[in-house]
């Protein structure tokens, strides 16, 4: 082997090792874990609009039907108020849902985002570029044996080149992900806290109603005494202090955007993220999600 | 509109239907309607189908503020995206170029072997 070829082979190994060591921040590893998360979390978000959607169209259909049975037989007012309630909600369920939906195209666009993320980070690309610098030295051995004899620290030219072009290609993924984090961070960190803003919303709206006919009850229950109790007092009484079975998917959902927030952040910052905490918050909003799918479908 | 006449927006909107669902649910309690004489509970009745609709609009407001700025933000994404998309077709195009490099030495191998 020619002194200017091993200098060079030992430069390009040692350019490559410099750059590897010298990369700051996540490393692609950690970078590809959280965004197998995000694509996780942006497939779950979408369900979760769906039972939300599906829970507030019951809520207001089983309104409806109480406020239709009050109003049988009383005067014509009185009815057409309720019809008019009939129409108005639908038109108000039928905005909700162009809303829900604008959501979950957005978490679409999160979930490309995050794949995109994966394949950069995942390594995927160096190891194909690695096996074809193989097939390329290979072929090249057999056009000029003499290659073959050439070897570098007692390793073989033709077994060196793949992995160096491996390493090359990782070590320039990584620098393209640490690029990509310090110009488009704050556009996807954007994007992530705008999918917990609208769970964090939808879970008060849940608890304000929940608290709204609690506290009623309390106030109702101080005159009760005095009047004649409906057949249904102690059903229906029951039926106020028990908690909405929504609140928990909203809650697991709330929790997941929080996890994933913390844990992009900390690809930017270099902090050790929680991981864990993410995996246990999305396998919930999995499980909770399923269990109200499978309601709904029944 | 500023942030903080926004958020004040926002809080009286919170404050206004808090006050709507304390209404309702004591208009819609079992046990409220059972001590009310006929034309009270009609006018019940009327009360509660308005604020019915009334909540749920105030609802779509909150909802809608946010859906907004997901609007604005979904290109930001997309341009995110395609960033780590020419990222990812440089690799491809090196590996394409080496796959390439590879078939070209086999094709000169076969020649000179004739």
């Amino acid at each position: 082997m020619s002194l200017a070829l091993r200098k060079l082979c030992r430069a390009g190994a040692m350019a490559a090792l410099l750059a590897v060591t010298a990369c700051a921040g996540a490393s692609n590893e950690q970078i590809a874990q959280v965004a197998q998360s995000g694509e996780t979390f942006a497939t779950q978000a979408p369900r979760v609009y769906d039972v939300v959607f599906a829970s507030a169209v019951n809520r207001d259909s089983s309104d409806l039907e109480q406020l239709r049975k009050r109003a049988e037989g009383r005067p014509e007012a009185v009815q057409a108020a309720v019809k008019t309630a009939f129409v108005n909600n639908t038109k108000a369920l039928s905005e909700r849902l162009a809303h829900f939906n604008t959501m979950k195209s957005h978490a679409q666009l999160l979930d490309s985002y995050f794949t995109k993320l994966n394949a950069l980070a995942s390594g995927g690309g160096s190891a194909a570029a690695g096996q074809a610098a193989t097939n390329a030295a290979s072929e090249l051995e057999k056009l000029a044996p003499g290659i073959k004899d050439i070897s570098i620290g007692g390793k073989a030219l033709n077994g060196f080149i793949g992995p160096l072009v491996s390493l090359g290609v990782s070590t320039f993924s990584n620098s393209r992900l640490q690029e990509h984090l310090k110009t488009s961070a704050p556009k996807v960190q954007e994007a992530i806290a705008l999918q917990r803003s609208m769970f964090a919303l939808l879970l008060d709206q849940e608890r304000a109603r929940a608290k709204a006919t609690a506290d009623a009850a309390v106030k109702v229950a101080f005159d009760a005494f005095d009047k004649p109790l409906p057949s249904s007092w102690a059903a229906e009484r029951l039926k106020t202090f028990a908690p909405a079975p929504i609140t928990n998917a909203l809650s697991a959902a709330l929790d997941a955007a929080e996890q994933l927030q913390t844990n992009y952040e900390e690809l930017v910052t270099g902090g050790d993220g929680s991981l864990n905490r993410l995996q246990n918050a999305l396998a919930l909003v999995g499980a909770v999600v399923t269990v109200f799918e499978s309601n709904t479908q029944q | 509109m500023s942030g903080a006449t926004g958020m004040d927006e926002q809080q009286k909107l919170n404050d206004a239907k808090a006050q709507m669902l304390a209404t309702k649910a004591t208009l819609d309690d079992p046990t409220y309607i059972a001590g009310l004489t006929q034309d009270q509970q009609d006018d019940a009745i009327v009360k509660s189908a308005s604020l019915s609709t009334a909540i749920e609009k105030i609802e779509n407001t909150q909802i809608a503020v946010i859906a907004d700025k997901v609007s604005a933000n979904s290109a930001e994404l997309q341009k995110a995206t395609a960033d780590l998309a020419a990222a990812n077709a440089q690799i491809q195009n090196a590996t394409a170029l080496l796959n390439a490099a590879g078939s070209l030495l086999s094709i000169v191998g076969r020649i000179v072997a004739l």
